[in-house]
């Protein structure tokens, strides 16, 4: 099974892209959207952080690869509200 | 068990399949606990059984760098794993 | 720049996503966009990157303070009225920068921080190619960061891989002895803490 978030001393990465100057908590307003559902969901209980960690990792590894990193919670938070039956 | 500062330990093969933090570069890896952080759930255990997880103990493993990366830095690297990732060597 | 525009269409349709996702809950009378919003903004308010600064200069100035922030930074945190325990259960560590050793925080594994104090995490910090990069090559990337360490300096790389969230205790910059606690913490920045600045 490929483990795409398991990138310690994967290589072929390049350069890492680095934000001058002091960087806004988030980038638009739906990325803290995504922050404030998974924070709500935690603490509700719905689901733990292991099982969000796990939801993200589940992604389709070419998914996972092209996505932004809330991208990639909001898939995380979609898989655990559809498997806990919390939204069909 | 808990094991003390010091302690000489291997890291396991990676679990195929399912949630684990064990990194894949830090598998079958030697290694010395530095620090004893407790016992928490064992997040393998908590995606298969969130409500009941079994607890693991965790330690913070220091790594020599060149042995995780022969063309790497030559410095250290940390990481905390539980006891079921490590075995004790002899 | 056909790379960007690229970026912002997608981010259009994950707002989209969001949207839907929102109104759904909101239908389901699961939680409103205005609770979602609170929540948001009373975590920014208390963790924020001047946390970290302070600690640092607290610890700069107060022998007995940094004693105990380096052994056991969650004892330090209530000492100074920083509450952590509106997060999960999370040990912060702090680790102390030398002349013989240079620490360097990454999440290999996810992007683990210590939000709870600091608030969210640096882009690049989150990025795949930080995470892949600076276990293997720790020297290389902090001079991408314009961080050159002496070659005697050795680097610790710290990978958060479970329950602790570590922060670094960079070292006091010379010349600074005449300052006080608050200018020291101006001196402190955000990749300071992190270990891919020098301060």
């Amino acid at each position: 099974m490929e483990r795409p978030h398991d990138l310690g001393g994967s290589q072929g990465f390049g350069q890492i892209e680095i934000e001058p100057g002091p960087e806004a908590p988030f980038h638009h307003e739906w990325e803290a959207r995504v922050f404030a559902l998974n924070r709500f969901f935690l603490k509700r209980g719905t689901y733990t952080l292991d099982e969000f960690r796990y939801a993200a990792e589940r992604m389709d590894p070419e998914q996972y690869r092209g996505a932004s990193y809330y991208e990639r919670w909001l898939n995380a938070i979609e898989t655990l509200l559809a498997e806990k039956g919390v939204l069909e | 068990m808990t094991l003390v500062a010091g302690t000489r330990v291997r890291t396991r093969e990676q679990r195929t399949g399912g949630h684990t933090r064990l990194p894949r570069y830090l598998q079958h890896a030697q290694g010395v606990v530095v620090a004893s952080l407790g016992s928490f759930p064992l997040p393998d255990a908590v995606v298969a059984n969130p409500n009941d997880p079994r607890q693991s103990e965790l330690y913070t493993v220091a790594f020599p760098a060149w042995s995780i990366f022969p063309d790497g830095d030559n410095g250290t690297i940390c990481a905390d794993l539980f006891e079921e990732y490590l075995e004790t060597e002899s | 720049m056909s790379v960007h525009m690229h970026d912002h269409e997608r981010s259009a349709a994950v707002s989209n996503r969001v949207k839907s996702l929102v109104a759904r809950l909101e239908r389901e009378g699961i939680t409103t966009e205005a609770e979602l919003d609170s929540l948001v903004d009373s975590f920014l308010l208390s963790a924020r990157p001047e946390n970290g600064y302070a600690i640092v200069a607290r610890a700069w100035t107060d022998p007995s303070f940094k004693a105990q922030l380096l052994d056991d930074a969650n004892a330090a945190m209530a000492s100074m009225g920083i509450d952590l325990s509106q997060w999960a259960s999370v040990t912060l560590r702090v680790v102390e920068n030398t002349p013989e050793n240079h620490n360097v925080i990454v999440c290999t594994l996810c992007s683990c921080y210590p939000i709870a104090l600091l608030g969210p995490s640096p882009s690049w910090y989150k990025s795949l190619e930080y995470r892949a990069r600076v276990v293997r090559e720790p020297r290389k990337v902090l001079e991408e960061f314009g961080l050159t360490l002496p070659p005697q300096t050795l680097i610790t790389v710290w990978d958060s891989t479970a329950e602790a969230r570590y922060m670094v205790l960079p070292m006091r910059p010379a010349g600074t002895e005449d300052y006080a606690e608050d200018e020291l913490a101006a001196l402190v920045t955000r990749n300071g803490l992190i270990g891919t600045a020098p301060v």
